[in-house]
């Protein structure tokens, strides 16, 4: 930490010839194990520092990525003469936050598990011996990986900052095979601890359990069916379902979208109130600064089925006249900040489980999920899935895709079970836009009934 | 044996430009170094990895420490391989390509509104050893990838109006994608659903399924589907798959793998007339299944070794994509699809985003709101039409992929 203090305090961006300019320092500590089938295949540990330079000059954004500090003068002035040629552009009236030094360094005792090995070599261990026993077992995979990162952070306007952030992740990935039917099934849970990782994983032995009845499982009769989603689901729905709609870059110069977007408008059903809240600091998305210098601030994008918010960096609040709401996020050091979420999830109900099954004749529990994707129309990829009959969980069953357009999805809500789990994505999934994946976030909610689905 | 010490280095540049609504928005420049240091000794492989101003002594120090990895195969001890494909381009020459993209777009199609990236990448890979490996190659390659909605759509994107990747560059030929990818956009057209021809620009999805089913580990471990049917007839009698290491007129440059190992012949055929010939080894699994690898341990400098295709390609048919389609009066055009997942049995669902009605040879007009279920296995199989002879565009790969599925409105 004392380092990247000290390239706080050396340098000066202040009297650059520019409208605006920050620097990122970025340096992190990753460690990363693998087994395959009983045998360790990967062990390593890795370090990285980096430097990534914004200059804003005519309206137009110039962006550095590099790992010399030494060569910052030159990266200065390439960024100048390059700005330099270009005609206007219309980036103005951003109002950067401004002064004031930050310091909130809360991770730094969970690096311990990097230096001491013997720990997650035995957590691995456990878990590969546990999937060794397992009787239709065909082959195994345990992926461990941790990471302890500091961000620094200033600015030309004065404005500086230093956090930390430890996450430590396993994916554990299993072949069943019986009859020459086969089943690959996965379970990725992650943590900002390495004592919390392993209680993610007191769950995982039901699981494997479980997944032997979808190696010979039916295949879903493709069709619209009431779909009761998982809190892990119901976190990845509301992530790609509504999540990346708030992201306010899509709606720059679209008159459209604009107008599609007003405050205040009826978006989904009263039960519905879907939130993003960057500054929960057990959770995979904490960001307590994004990478402009804006604090965290916990957002209401649906409150009640209307539309209440959306996710800003300084730039789209300029542009759309609102305030920023911390969500400015590069992946690393090479990418400059753009609008993403940070903890997403859809806010509790008051129903219980059971309650939900009953109000679900004829459909689908969507439980674990491979993954999910989204924009007007949203997909998620389901796991395990099961029937629902006479209120109860009844068959497992085979699902390739469970899909639907995002606003008649949200008015479809019918019901909201009372607790909310939020659940890490960082050292394996994470979310990807455009180029810059996999960004750390958090997702979650409660479980949800939703009235109709394609499913296929 | 001694210690043998393996130093991997990638260094990657990038000058990139980014579009937003219509505008040019920002220049980045991206220079980055990532090493990987190997130790081999006495029978225990250590690592440790470093991004930026690392000391390659203190990464073979701290992978001595390391020792961990058990490895009983021998690796390549001497070989000498060199590759450069060399350009250089300043930022403000991107800048004027982009300008000049844009405007052409904008007025070709006014009524839209235009965001992506175009950029420009040099990468270089170096492996060597103390044994004597001195293995390098460079190469580089412009990307294009400009997404479109129109003004009154309330859809964040609502499809591709331009992609390319090769070396290249021609802006005339790459506008011209725009009369597939837009020109029909704006003519709605509804169908039935039913089982229909459907053409793809990517078959990436069925080809990387098909090569999981002949990576050696699962297929020996029993966990492919296709696992103890090696020289068996299972897919079309004119499907064709290759493993390609070295193709630069086609973009395809891997010419050693993570391991250091270059095969005699760039292209290795997995399935030629529908049947299963050959899997993809790493030096481990050829090792313990009595084989030679094929240059398929694919690992990054901070990664352990996995089995992984290098480029696939499937053999192109000699039929146009017209010609292919001779038979079938209609057929769906998908330049653009999202998400869906290919379960263990090969079951495929998606949705498309961009998807048109092809009769007779033409695009007629777009098709809102399909999905698209198939088996990568019948969609290779009985229910495969070819992979025509013409491609989007010169540099890619390979040609259209049209095969027969379920089409859902």
């Amino acid at each position: 930490m004392e380092q990247i203090k000290e390239i706080l305090e050396k340098v000066d961006l202040s009297d650059i010839p520019a409208e605006y300019a920050d620097l990122r320092v970025e340096k992190n500590d990753n460690s990363s194990i693998r087994w395959e089938n009983g045998h360790s295949v990967e062990d390593i540990s890795i370090k990285s520092k980096g430097f990534f330079l914004r200059v804003l000059k005519n309206g137009n954004w110039y962006y550095d990525s590099f790992t010399d500090l030494n060569k910052l003068p030159d990266k200065i002035k390439n960024a100048i003469s390059s700005l330099d040629k270009l005609s206007r552009g219309n980036f103005e009236n951003i109002c950067f936050e401004k002064d004031g030094f930050f310091e909130l360094i809360k991770f730094s005792n969970f690096r311990n598990v990097n230096v001491d090995g013997t720990a997650k070599r035995n957590f691995i261990s456990q878990t590969d011996k546990l999937l060794s026993e397992e009787t239709y077992l065909a082959r195994r995979n345990v992926h461990y990986r941790d990471r302890y990162s500091l961000r620094g952070f200033i600015s030309s306007r004065g404005r500086k900052f230093i956090y930390d952030f430890s996450s430590f992740g396993m994916r554990v990935d299993y072949y069943l095979q019986k009859n020459q039917e086969i089943f690959r099934g996965n379970y990725n849970r992650g943590a900002n601890n390495f004592n919390q990782l392993q209680q993610e994983y007191r769950n995982f032995p039901e699981q494997l359990e479980k997944s032997k009845y979808f190696i010979s499982a039916p295949h879903i009769q493709p069709g619209v069916y009431p779909v009761i989603f998982s809190e892990l689901a119901v976190g990845v729905f509301a992530h790609e379902s509504f999540g990346h709609k708030s992201e306010a870059d899509f709606m720059i110069g679209d008159k459209a979208m604009a107008e599609e977007w007003k405050m205040g408008k009826k978006v989904g059903s009263d039960i519905l109130s879907i939130i993003d809240d960057g500054s929960i600091e057990d959770s995979s998305g904490y960001t307590p600064f994004d990478d402009e210098g804006t604090a965290a601030d916990k957002t209401y994008l649906v409150k009640n089925g209307v539309l209440s918010g959306r996710l800003h960096s300084v730039e789209t609040a300029a542009l759309l006249k609102e305030k920023p709401t911390g969500n400015g996020r590069a992946v690393d050091f090479q990418f400059q900040p753009i609008v993403r979420m940070t903890n997403t999830y859809i806010d509790s109900g008051d129903e219980t489980f059971d309650n939900l099954l009953d109000q679900a004749p004829g459909g689908i529990y969507i439980d674990q999920i491979k993954g999910g994707t989204g924009l007007s129309t949203f997909s998620i990829a389901p796991l395990t899935a099961y029937t629902i009959k006479s209120g109860k969980l009844s068959e497992p069953i085979n699902v390739s895709v469970v899909t639907g357009n995002v606003f008649k999805t949200l008015s479809r809500v019918r019901a909201l079970s009372s607790k909310v789990k939020l659940y890490f994505s960082a050292e394996f999934g994470g979310c990807g836009k455009m180029e810059q994946m996999p960004l750390r976030v958090g997702f979650g909610g409660p479980k949800m009934l939703v009235a109709e689905m394609e499913v296929a | 044996m001694s210690e043998v010490i393996e130093k991997t280095k990638v260094e990657d540049n990038e000058i990139s430009v980014e579009i937003k609504g219509s505008k040019i928005k920002g220049v980045r420049e991206k220079a980055i170094t990532n090493m990987g240091i190997r130790v081999f000794n006495q029978g225990l492989i250590g690592q440790a990895g470093g991004v930026g101003e690392i000391k390659q002594h203190d990464l073979i120090e701290k992978a001595r420490k390391n020792l961990s990895i058990p490895y009983s195969y021998v690796f390549p001890q001497e070989d000498h391989y060199k590759y450069i494909a060399e350009k250089n381009l300043l930022p403000e020459q991107i800048v004027a390509l982009t300008e000049k993209l844009l405007n052409s777009l904008i007025g070709k199609y006014p009524d839209y509104i235009y965001s992506g990236k175009i950029s420009f990448k040099k990468s270089t890979k170096s492996m060597n050893t103390n044994l004597n490996l001195d293995l390098i190659y460079s190469d580089y390659s412009y990307d294009v990838n400009i997404m479109f909605k129109q003004k009154d759509s309330i859809n964040i994107i609502d499809g591709v109006a331009l992609f390319f990747h090769g070396k290249l560059y021609d802006h005339d030929e790459i506008i011209s994608q725009t009369d597939i990818l837009m020109k029909k956009f704006s003519d709605t057209l509804h169908i039935k659903s039913g089982f229909y021809p459907v053409i793809l620009l990517s078959s990436h999805p069925f080809k990387a399924k098909i090569a999981s089913f002949l990576s050696a580990d699962l297929y020996h471990q029993g966990a492919s589907l296709f696992s103890g049917k090696l020289g068996q007839q299972l897919l079309h009698e004119q499907f064709c798959l290759f493993d390609e290491t070295f193709d630069p007129d086609h973009n395809m440059v891997r010419p050693f793998d993570g391991e250091g190992v270059r095969r005699s012949d760039s292209k290795l055929a997995l399935v030629e007339q529908g049947m299963l010939k050959n899997l993809l080894f790493d030096l481990k699994n050829a090792h313990l299944y009595n084989s030679s690898s094929t240059a398929n341990g694919s690992r990054s400098p901070f990664s352990g070794v996995s089995i992984r295709p290098n480029y696939l390609v499937m053999g192109s048919s000699k039929k146009t994509l017209k010609q292919l389609l001779s038979g079938y009066s209609q057929a769906i055009f998908i330049t653009a699809s999202i998400g869906g997942e290919i379960t263990s049995r090969g079951d495929y669902s998606f949705p498309t985003i961009q998807s048109y009605l092809w009769e007779d040879g033409n695009i007629v007009g777009r098709i809102e709101n399909l999905s698209v279920s198939t088996n990568v296995i019948s969609a290779l199989g009985e229910n495969w039409i070819g992979c025509s002879s013409d491609r989007f565009f010169p540099e890619l790969p390979e040609g259209y992929f049209v095969f027969k599925a379920e089409v859902k409105t």
